[in-house]
């Protein structure tokens, strides 16, 4: 069996006529409980994330709606300044601790075990319990915008004082975030042990795909950053409710120190949710250009040396608290260094596409997109790297537009791809290509319009986080509010192709789905059977056109 | 393979995976109190 897997891989076989010999009937759950509550099944849990993630989504884009209709002119329109603060921290919660990062933890549960030929995770038990932690700690979050003090209203940065402002709701906050980190370590875990000690026979480091590496290295920074923001709000805890004077200068503390702790976790962060989209798209770019990945090696290295890099950059997001000038360049030079490996990945991805036989299906639209729009949000990053220059920049739109231009056609954008590239894979069944299409150039030009104007904001200088602003200031908000709604409604169409794939389609897919993919998931059918590769694949050789 | 030695083999991955598990978990609790006793005494 393992032999036809070998074969399928090196296309010598035809792998719709390959599995891994388990009984198609499958040995699914009886009961809506025993099926979903109780589920050890990586893709059941894999599924639960993905659609915790498109709730979380529609929640926190809700959000960002209201804070683009407050500011579509100047003036104070539709909501109080303290309820537009607490949207504007609670969509940037939601966003990254909600919809991002268990997207990718949904797709780490999918994909991973069935890419290293693992028959589940390593700890299925616990992967239950890091899922189902999340929608009690997100219930946990959204209740407090109705208590009486509100929700938090600091921004997701949290910073003291101002956060110390929040009253009592202030616990369930740092609460819902110890559940979080909680969730996201035990998550990190299985994954690194699933890595370590699950592959397949065969199935060496430098053979395994570019997404499973890159969530490696992604679950080592979990693990290494989640347990500091855990510190830190800790900390706020006692500062808010038993007189410690952590951060409060009066009592002797500094608020300053909050900064270099939470944004020891914040920026790492920010890999932990693009380091996966560019596995993603390392994934996606060699299939649709029928090529193997250019420089997969030098892939690998340079994600290991941006989440090394990771941790010595923080304080660039604090340049103007005052640190001393060696301190200063010290950050700077740190930060432009991550350019470099970044510079190798999209080096390696244009060369993978040159020359190659290249196909538009919509995953490689949202793919090449990611590339691009990604890039521009690089080297707006590289503008606010430099130090003096990140003076005048510092919390303008110019920042919003930068890690707004990182994170959405960036890692969205490869959520989006991720999704049309492996839907048909999870549910046997094609989306409509048509719709797929539509909703990426819909997608791929209002997302311009929404995010593009605010770099003209922030150069002109106007600052984040306010509801009202100055009327200099109003074409551009109007554009960009424009944008943002247009963009909002484009995802329903996601949601609608989504939906029609999993219930209503007829086009069934193939067990390899695309011509040009490889990786052993593509062994297996369209949908996968529920318990996959019980017989571990043998790997024996360079099957997966990656590596040597 | 046989189903007994695919058995065998998987549960000794398994019992590994736990090992590394743990270890992984009691690195993260460290750094969580090596940050919090850090502020601590620095304070």
């Amino acid at each position: 069996m393992s032999t036809d897997i070998t074969h399928a891989i090196d296309g010598q076989a035809d792998p719709d006529q390959v599995h891994d010999g388990h009984d198609e009937s499958d040995h699914k759950p009886k009961g809506f409980l025993n099926r979903w509550l109780f589920t050890t099944n990586h893709k059941d849990i894999g599924t639960l994330y993905l659609i915790l993630s498109l709730v979380a989504f529609m929640v926190g884009g809700a959000m960002a709606m209201i804070i683009r209709a407050e500011l579509f002119m100047p003036g104070l329109q539709l909501v109080e300044p303290d309820f537009f603060n607490q949207m504007v921290t609670m969509h940037a919660l939601v966003m990254v601790f909600g919809a991002i990062m268990p997207a990718w933890v949904g797709f780490a549960n999918w994909l991973v075990p069935m890419m290293v030929g693992a028959p589940d995770m390593a700890l299925p038990r616990m992967n239950n319990w890091s899922f189902w932690i999340l929608p009690f700690a997100f219930t946990l979050l959204l209740s407090t915008l109705f208590m009486d003090s509100g929700g938090p209203a600091s921004g997701w940065t949290l910073y003291p004082p101002l956060v110390l402002q929040t009253g009592s709701s202030l616990v369930f906050v740092v609460f819902s975030v110890h559940m979080l980190g909680i969730s996201s370590i035990m998550g990190a875990i299985n994954i690194i042990t699933t890595i370590l000690n699950m592959r397949a026979p065969g199935m060496t480091l430098l053979r395994m795909p570019m997404f499973v590496w890159t969530w490696l290295i992604t679950a080592f920074l979990l693990i290494a950053v989640m347990p500091v923001l855990a510190g830190a709000v800790t900390m706020l805890l006692t500062d808010h409710f038993f007189g410690t004077n952590f951060f409060n200068a009066a009592g002797g503390g500094d608020p300053v120190m909050f900064q270099h702790i939470f944004w020891f976790f914040g920026h790492p962060e920010v890999y932990i949710m693009i380091l996966p989209a560019f596995g993603v798209i390392s994934e996606i770019l060699p299939t649709f250009s029928r090529k193997p990945l250019f420089g997969y090696t030098s892939m690998v290295y340079a994600t290991a040396t941006i989440g090394f890099l990771s941790f010595i950059v923080w304080a660039h997001h604090m340049f103007t608290v005052g640190m001393p000038l060696q301190g200063e360049l010290f950050f700077m030079y740190a930060t432009m260094l991550i350019s470099v490996p970044t510079g190798v990945k999209v080096f390696n991805w244009v060369s993978t596409m040159w020359q190659g036989s290249m196909t538009f299906e919509t995953p490689m639209l949202f793919a090449i997109a990611f590339v691009v729009l990604f890039t521009i949000g690089g080297f707006s990053g590289l503008m606010l790297a430099i130090t003096a220059a990140d003076f005048q920049y510092h919390d303008t739109y110019f920042v919003v537009a930068h890690f707004h231009y990182v994170l959405v056609p960036g890692a969205v954008f490869a959520l989006m791809a991720a999704t049309y590239y492996w839907l048909p894979k999870f549910t046997g069944n094609m989306y409509s290509e048509k719709w797929g299409k539509i909703h990426f150039w819909l997608s791929a030009i209002f997302v311009n319009v929404l995010f593009f104007p605010q770099h003209y904001l922030g150069l002109a200088g106007m600052p984040r986080r306010i509801p009202d602003y100055s009327p200099q200031f109003a074409d551009f908000n109007m554009i960009s509010s424009l944008g943002g709604f247009a963009f909002g409604a484009t995802q329903l169409i996601f949601v609608g192709v989504v939906w029609h794939c999993v219930y209503r389609s007829k086009v069934r897919a193939t067990a390899r789905v695309w011509e040009g993919a490889r990786g052993l998931e593509w062994t297996l059918p369209s949908p996968p059977p529920y318990h996959s590769f019980t017989t571990p694949p043998e790997v024996t050789h360079n099957m997966l056109s990656y590596a040597k | 393979m046989s189903d007994d030695l695919q058995a065998r083999e998987q549960q000794r991955k398994r019992a590994q995976a736990v090992k590394t598990a743990w270890l992984l978990g009691f690195i993260a609790l460290a750094i969580f109190a090596t940050f919090i006793g850090v502020a601590v005494i620095g304070r």
